[in-house]
């Protein structure tokens, strides 16, 4: 056997990971035995929240729900910086945009849809269309390239949680940032939120906790969630194979009644963190009680930039400012409930504008933009609907291969 | 006013929606094909017009610009080339001529172009394709983006391959490495480019691989497609509703480059949906497939594979491509949706 | 929410790390200090936020490895299923 230290760690997560399909049946083999024993001791459903669109992807890219037994149900929580970000960002974003100053996004933000028009326009890739300066990127690192090279006035639309954050935190502290590149700051908390969504959503059995999150922050921040609504806890990685034996630990902990955080992300996530970027994330940012799209304000969830860097913040350099609370309106359009999607509370074909009004092509809500938005990743990957005609095709299968 | 966006030219579902709307319904169906041929009432990779001795006279017309001109493995010039003879060969034809239209913007290099119109005629030739006519224009400065080729393919075909003819039973050959064109392409566009890569444009004509086998299996292969814009998910997904069947694709199967997948991977694309300019997809009788799959092989097409195959399906809104993931799930592959954007989450 | 994406450390300067992503090489920042060539790293947005632990690399299994233990105690697996497992997961480091 060879040891550990030779091994490309990159090739072994595919191997038995990704594709590691005797793996999977052989811990999906797990799964069901335990679930049987726990409907034995009278559970009829088992509902399981995942709060990182990743994971949801990773579900539904890999087919998993197609593979786990009936009863256990895997819910999508408010696990996307896109959907949660409130209208107001991008309409500041479009408006700057359209008035030459050039946008830096995401690729997942480039379609988001505001909730007023600015100038006809209701999102960035509308506003390029309509002559504005839109680049998508993929790193900021890529961004600030660019400014220097093109010594343009510019602004990034800085989207994302806890992992997205340490970037720009040090971007400005090693004094990488050029002055003229400024931030729109949308960065939120993580933790808050689940709270909220768990104990609005109610009787959540178990919670698949973001492993890329919990790089950052460490497993340690998911122990208060845990402990206070008794629920097993896991943070997870994003492979297949981790999914599944993440929903493993947590059949087991219910069959043994207990509630723990475990981490079975731990060839990345410590207990701790990394603290050099929480540091980083300290010095540049203060947490605010912030808005997210579709659910209101949550305490304590979002970044926004200390007195010493606000030179570097958009709405302060630009002119506008955040909405205060009483003038919050949640963000979505008429009929839109990606409000109660974002937070698990229904699925995306319980709205009824859900392939209707509301589509990938044109989308009207946010949650049907981003690629980790429910809405979105349900009507591309697996229409719920049709998880039914995805078990007949393997019951067609099997039958073939017999 | 609703205005043209990229996503209207990315080739996914925004796409026909337009198409459809301005053109399809448009045209009332005698004004969509010669009688007894191949047109717009069902779009393939061509269009074909019957002619007194039974045969079929097969044609195609694609703009091409693309940007930059010359990328990692070709240029504007073959890709031109390549493109319409391989729509040819897809619907079955032999390619025997092409005609061009060049329209370059004003202040653009004639070197350069001389390079560009090189490489386009070396293809062709080696194609056995004659160029029998064409058009040159020159636009003002900033009406054009430096260069725009549209090209005219013509052959003929003995029996065409009409994709809607992929039947249950029939297997999925795929000839090569997918997503070649279409990842070092966005690499170059997006300015995304990596610090080293080995991406590349597969970029190709297919006569060496095609005439051999419309020749020898003519009958055996139900339809053909080169997975150009919107990719394979695209090329399958159509097959899937013309044909009215049901296809299920290994994820294993389907040939990827590592470098390719890594190159995905980290911008969070899907390689289903980038463009190959150099692959045939193949749908070919069930009991055929192996013997053509090592007659692909032979004909130097060595990392070519058989992806999955054609099921009846059971109702009829289920013209589905399905495919088992590599560690056996199911998931629906959709046909793409907008402009391709990298992610972060 | 975060997508990341492994990839081997190939250069480290003052500024940028150079990563390889198997087959395509990017530079990128890093939170972290303590890197060096042959790392392997976890990569969201351009920026590296984690190390990959080989220690910890199979730590992953080691409650599915108690589950099923329990469930032989159960008898509701047999013996060689577990090792059957066991044997599934093991393998690769032998390639
Ligand atoms: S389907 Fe559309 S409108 Fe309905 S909740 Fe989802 S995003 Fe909102
Ligand atoms: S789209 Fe909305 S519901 Fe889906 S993950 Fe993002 S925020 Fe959550």
């Amino acid at each position: 056997m060879k040891g550990l230290e030779s091994i490309d760690l990159r090739r072994a997560t595919n191997i038995l990971f990704r594709s590691n399909r005797e793996l999977a049946l052989k811990i999906l083999k797990i799964i069901e035995l335990t679930w049987a024993q726990l409907k034995k001791s009278g559970y009829e459903h088992l509902r399981i929240m995942n709060f990182c669109g990743t994971h949801e992807w990773t579900t539904t890219r890999y087919g998993l729900r197609s593979l786990l037994p009936e009863g256990i149900e895997l819910l999508a929580g408010p696990g996307c910086p896109v959907c949660i970000t409130p209208s107001h960002y991008v309409e500041a974003a479009i408006k700057l945009s359209l008035e030459g100053v050039r946008v830096y996004t995401y690729g997942d933000a480039y379609k988001l849809p505001s909730v007023k028009k600015i100038n006809g326009v209701k999102s960035l890739d509308e506003a390029k269309a309509s002559g504005g300066d839109v680049v998508v990127v993929y790193s900021l690192l890529d961004a600030i390239r660019d400014v220097v090279k093109n010594r343009v006035e510019s602004t990034f639309l800085a989207i994302g949680f806890e992992t997205t954050y340490p970037a720009y935190a040090l971007a400005i502290l090693k004094e990488e940032t050029p002055e003229n590149l400024s931030y729109i700051v949308a960065g939120r908390l993580t933790p808050p939120a689940a709270e909220y969504a768990v104990e609005r959503v109610g009787g959540v059995d178990g919670v698949i906790a973001p492993g890329h999150v919990s790089t950052i922050t460490g497993g340690e921040v998911w122990i208060n969630l845990a402990e206070k609504y008794s629920i097993p806890t896991v943070v997870s990685g994003f492979e297949p194979i981790d999914v599944l034996l993440s929903i493993a630990e947590i059949l087991k902990q219910k069959s043994r009644g207990e509630a723990r955080v475990v981490i079975e992300y731990a060839r990345a996530v410590t207990w701790s963190g990394n603290v050099n970027a929480k540091k980083a994330i300290n010095e540049v940012f203060e947490v605010h009680d912030a808005a997210w799209r579709g659910i209101g304000i949550i305490p304590k969830s979002g970044y926004k930039l200390r007195e010493e860097y606000r030179r570097f913040d958009a709405f302060d350099r630009y002119g506008f400012r955040e909405p205060t609370r009483d003038e919050w309106c949640y963000d979505l359009l008429p009929g839109c409930r990606c409000g109660e999607v974002i937070i698990g509370k229904i699925k995306p074909s319980e709205c009824s504008l859900f392939m209707k009004k509301c589509t990938p092509d044109s989308p009207y809500g946010p949650c049907m933009v981003s690629s980790e938005g429910t809405c979105r990743i349900h009507a591309l990957h697996t229409n719920v609907n049709n998880i039914d005609e995805i078990r007949k095709i393997k019951w067609i299968e099997n039958s073939n291969h017999q | 006013m609703e205005k043209i966006t990229l996503a209207h030219g990315a080739g996914g579902r925004e796409m026909n929606n337009l198409l459809e709307e301005l053109i399809f319904k448009k045209l009332p169906t005698f004004m969509k094909k010669v009688e007894g041929g191949l047109g717009i009432d069902f779009p393939d990779d061509a269009a074909a017009i019957p002619t007194s001795d039974g045969k079929y006279i097969v044609v195609t017309v694609d703009a091409y610009t693309v940007n930059p001109i010359f990328f990692p493995g070709g240029d504007i010039g073959i890709l031109a080339a390549s493109g319409t003879v391989n729509d040819v060969l897809m619907l079955g034809g032999i390619p025997i001529a092409a005609l061009d239209t060049v329209i370059v913007e004003e202040g653009f290099e004639i070197e350069t172009l001389r390079k560009i119109l090189d490489s386009m005629f070396n293809t062709f030739s080696k194609c056995g394709v004659k160029l029998i006519g064409g058009d040159f224009k020159v636009m003002p400065r900033g009406q054009l983006d430096k260069i725009l080729i549209s090209t005219m393919g013509i052959g003929v075909a003995e029996k065409l391959i009409v994709d809607k003819n992929l039947r249950p039973g029939d297997k999925i050959i795929v000839s090569g490495y997918i997503a070649e064109h279409g990842a070092s392409i966005y690499a170059a566009q997006r300015g995304l480019t990596p610090e080293f890569s080995e991406l590349r444009s597969d970029v190709k004509p297919l006569v060496d691989l095609m005439i051999p086998l419309i020749e020898k299996y003519g009958d055996s292969i139900h339809s053909a497609s080169d997975p150009t814009r919107g990719g394979l998910s695209m090329t399958l997904n159509h097959w899937a509703k013309s044909s009215n069947t049901l296809i299920i694709i290994e994820e294993e199967k389907i040939p990827i480059r590592e470098s390719v997948a890594s190159y995905c991977e980290i911008l969070g694309l899907d390689p289903l949906t980038l463009a190959s300019e150099g692959v045939a997809v193949l749908g070919v009788e069930g009991e055929k497939a192996d013997e053509i799959l090592e007659d692909v092989h032979s004909l130097g097409y060595t990392e070519a594979q058989i992806i999955g195959e054609v099921r009846e399906k059971e109702r009829k809104e289920l013209s589905l491509v399905v495919m088992k993931t590599s560690i056996g799930g199911y998931r629906i592959i959709e046909p793409p949706v907008g402009e391709i954007v990298p992610r972060i989450c | 929410m975060c997508w990341g994406v492994y990839g081997k450390v190939l250069e480290v300067s003052e500024k940028y790390v150079k990563v390889d992503f198997g087959g395509v090489v990017r530079e990128v920042l890093s939170s972290l200090d303590d890197i060096s060539p042959g790392d392997y790293v976890v990569v969201h947005a351009g920026l590296i936020i984690s190390k990959l632990s080989r220690e910890e690399f199979l730590e992953s299994f080691k409650y599915i490895r108690e589950i099923a233990e329990k469930l032989v105690e159960d008898g509701e697996l047999s013996r060689e299923e577990l090792e059957e497992m066991n044997r599934i997961i093991s393998k690769w480091l032998e390639e």
